[in-house]
């Protein structure tokens, strides 16, 4: 396939997914949280150009196939302060099929193709002291045609309940999308659909509701080995959008510092930054990340992964 | 030379009155002085005269020489020249323009000088006024003495009510001074009532006079009666006493009241009043014997007529019930609540009103339609117990209905339901009042949809939502979290989080 098939492939996926990304039928806000590991929320959930590892089944499956090998993570997060609201995610992900020479990418290799698996659980305390959850299941597959770019697919099952409250008992499905390429030995741009099909219910609503669409395009920079950073524009359902930005130093290949930015630009405005570190060892990487949201809004969040890579 | 002409003769009054009271004390001769070039002698006069021309005795001369051409007003006071008032009677005009060759003489004018003003009396005001009795007056006849009058003089009759402002009149012109007149009115379209009589007459000088009748009694509408005893068509008990009143305008001529079995019409009792009678309002009551009045449907009759002829009354079926209704349903009630206004619905049946009762004590009274009521009631803080019974037209009492429990703790805190449904409503209950609070509603992704504020100074708030966000779209089921801030008056601030799952 040739760079001008791609290109126009691109823009195809950019016009359809962002006339999608502003319909305006009720949105359901429930299976809205952010996946993804403390790396990429420590650099603003900036993230779907650079990630490599099988976080990648949420935030771009197309990115995939960029896997050095088996990859899982576990991460927990705690996404708002003074009230319990726990989230946990665990992914799987492995190459399938040969590699093929990729010069254009950091790794110097491209999978053929991978798959991966994932599984999202959010717990929280409702304002009388019931408990709610959330979960959800996702498998991804990317295919790269080429050694400049891929195509990643993926389907979710979601589930909601209460312990206690009649009427909360929820499910829904939705159909991910993702494309990577390399436009550059240094640069790389994605596009990722969430939800591009998807729906929610509540067991006692009349009418399902359109799962949260949310369509990112993101545009990572890279120095392998020592310095990425992304800038992503994030559009969602209902007009809302944001502009998501995150950098990361890595010191020794051991240590790594991380910032970000995630900018709310409608219907209001808002700043939240965020920071983060990791620690990579063999087999084994540790990261963390915490955002500094307004105290009048979500306050704080702390996030930690724990991730093997072999 | 040019003949001179005297043109555009008239006068603005036919009659005046120089009476001093400002109303036509003066009339003026209005003349054109033409037909010359520059000027003529004009010579203008007032004689005595009849009323078919003027007798040639001079009163006064009004004007007497060289004068330019054009128009010219020469007024006259009623008097002579040496400033005597003219007695009543008719006086004419004359004015002549000359030059050396020729002369010219108008046409006189007459005028009428009245100082006298005319006088009306009304005579008789017939009473009452019925025009829609057959065979009775169709007008309503005021008699008014016009020996008062002059010949041209104009009569009035204004009659004013029953309401305030309102008023019709009939006018009568060029009367003359031969004793009676007999106006009438046939009072169509107006309402029953008293209505005031004025005859205003007015003659060509301006004078006027009023006099004022004695009033009309307009009654067009039939008698009426009204039932006090029993106070409802429908009793729990035997009718042994029937009392009400009869009312009318113009009195009665006679009231008839009968009471009997209807099954059985051979069982009454009638009654009458001491008629004829000019009482606008009669009460009226009849004992019942046993014999009569222990049946289930009792009518009473009532036959009237009053004193013009007009025939009413009514005829009302009483019936006899002594079943009670059931006790009313309240419909579902909250077990608890941490407002104190608690409001119900419920449904009754057979029943007319409903009577609530909370901890065993009356609070509130509805009357029933289509089987249901509602209403609000103020609870006590603690248990709260509220019961109803409902009641029929016969005042058959139903039993109790079964107490409802709702427990109102005004606990202080912030109330968010778990489940937040449409129109839901998130509470703020403190133990001191606030000066503001403020509510942000997020999603979990982080992004405001909602603001709620209410800055004043309060111990409870409530802030219902109806799920939409700022710009009025609505938001989707999910879980939402509601950020608090609560100014307190003492400027402390308290500060909370909830979460709550919206379902639509």
């Amino acid at each position: 396939m040739s760079p001008r098939i791609w290109t126009r492939s691109l823009l195809v996926m950019v016009l359809i997914t962002g006339a999608t990304g502003q319909a305006r039928a009720v949105t359901s806000q429930a299976f809205v949280t952010v996946p993804g590991g403390a790396r990429e929320f420590a650099m603003g959930g900036a993230a779907v150009a650079l990630t490599e590892d099988s976080n990648a089944t949420l935030l771009n499956p197309a990115r995939l196939v960029y896997l050095h090998g088996f990859s899982a993570n576990a991460t927990y997060s705690r996404l708002t302060e003074d009230i319990p609201v726990d989230r946990l995610e665990g992914s799987v992900a492995i190459p399938i099929g040969s590699d093929i020479s990729a010069p254009l990418q950091r790794g110097s290799k491209t999978r053929r193709a991978a798959v991966g698996i994932a599984f999202e659980a959010l717990g929280l305390d409702l304002s009388q002291g019931s408990r709610y959850a959330e979960t959800q299941l996702t498998v991804a597959g990317a295919w790269a045609p080429s050694n400049f770019a891929s195509l990643g697919l993926g389907g979710r099952v979601m589930l909601a309940g209460s312990d206690n409250v009649e009427g909360l008992s929820a499910s829904g499905y939705g159909v991910d999308a993702g494309l990577s390429m390399a436009l550059d030995p240094h640069i790389e741009g994605a596009i990722m659909v969430r939800n591009l099909f998807g729906g929610v219910k509540y067991e006692e609503s009349e009418n399902g509701e359109d799962a949260l669409r949310t369509v990112t395009l993101g545009l990572a920079l890279h120095r392998t080995g020592w310095i990425y950073g992304e800038a992503d524009l994030v559009l969602e359902s209902q007009g809302t959008y944001r502009v998501q930005l995150g950098g990361e130093v890595t010191i020794l290949d051991l240590i790594s510092a991380r910032g970000g930015l995630k900018q709310w630009l409608s219907p209001d405005t808002r700043s939240i930054f965020t920071a983060g570190a990791g620690v990579r060892i063999p087999l084994v990487r540790v990261d963390y990340g915490v955002e500094f949201d307004d105290k009048d809004a979500l306050g704080m969040a702390h996030r930690l992964t724990v991730g093997t890579h072999f | 030379m040019a003949q001179p002409t005297l043109e555009d003769i008239s006068v603005d009054f036919s009659h005046f009155s120089p009476d001093g009271d400002g109303v036509q004390d003066v009339v003026r001769y209005r003349f054109t002085l033409g037909g010359v070039a520059d000027s003529a002698d004009v010579h203008v006069e007032v004689q005595t005269g009849t009323e078919t021309a003027p007798t040639g005795a001079v009163v006064v001369v009004l004007r007497d020489g060289r004068q330019a051409a054009g128009a010219d007003t020469a007024a006259w006071d009623g008097r002579s020249t040496s400033g005597i008032l003219q007695p009543d009677g008719y006086y004419w005009f004359l004015a002549q323009a000359a030059t050396d060759t020729d002369t010219t003489t108008a046409v006189p004018v007459r005028v009428y000088l009245d100082t006298v003003a005319p006088d009306v009396v009304v005579v008789n005001v017939l009473n009452p006024y019925t025009p829609d009795i057959p065979g009775a007056d169709s007008l309503a006849r005021i008699t008014v003495d016009l020996s008062g009058v002059g010949d041209g003089d104009q009569l009035e009759i204004i009659f004013r009510g029953p309401k305030p402002g309102s008023a019709s009149a009939s006018h009568f012109e060029n009367l003359t001074s031969d004793g009676i007149l007999v106006a009438g009115w046939n009072g169509r379209g107006s309402a029953d009532g008293m209505y005031g009589v004025t005859a205003r007459v007015t003659d060509a000088a301006g004078h006027a006079n009023t006099a004022v009748g004695s009033d009309l009694n307009l009654d067009i509408a039939p008698p009426q009666g009204v039932i006090t005893t029993p106070a409802s068509p429908d009793t729990n008990g035997y009718i042994r006493f029937v009392a009400g009143e009869v009312t009318d305008r113009s009195g009665f001529q006679s009231v008839i009241i009968t009471v009997f079995d209807a099954t059985e019409s051979s069982r009454a009792v009638v009654d009458s009043l001491p008629c004829p009678c000019t009482e606008e309002k009669l009460p009226f009551s009849v004992v019942v014997p046993d014999s009569v009045a222990e049946t289930d449907s009792l009518i009473v009759e009532l036959l009237l007529v009053d004193l013009p002829g007009h025939i009413g009354g009514s005829s009302t079926l009483f019936l006899v019930d002594t079943i009670p209704p059931p006790p009313p349903i309240f419909d579902p009630l909250p077990a608890s609540v941490s407002r104190p206004q608690l409001e119900y619905d419920g449904t009754t049946t057979d029943a007319d009103s409903v009577y609530i009762f909370m901890n065993g004590v009356i609070v509130n009274a509805h009357l029933v339609r289509n089987d249901l009521f509602s209403g609000t009631v103020t609870l006590g803080q603690g248990n709260n117990t509220l019961q109803g019974r409902a009641h029929d037209s016969a005042h058959n009492a139903s039993g109790f209905s079964p107490g409802s429990l709702v427990v109102y703790d005004p606990t202080a805190g912030i109330i968010v339901p778990e489940r937040f449904l449409q129109g839901d409503v998130i509470q703020v209950n403190l133990d001191s009042p606030a000066d503001a609070v403020t509510i942000n509603i997020y999603t979990l992704r982080g992004r405001k949809i909602r603001t709620f504020e209410d800055k004043t100074s309060n111990t409870f708030y409530d802030f219902p939502w109806d799920l939409s966000d700022d710009e009025g779209n609505a938001v989707g089921s999910g879980p939402y979290m509601f950020r608090i801030v609560i100014e307190m008056g003492d400027g402390s601030t308290i500060e909370d989080r909830v979460i709550a799952v919206v379902t639509r």
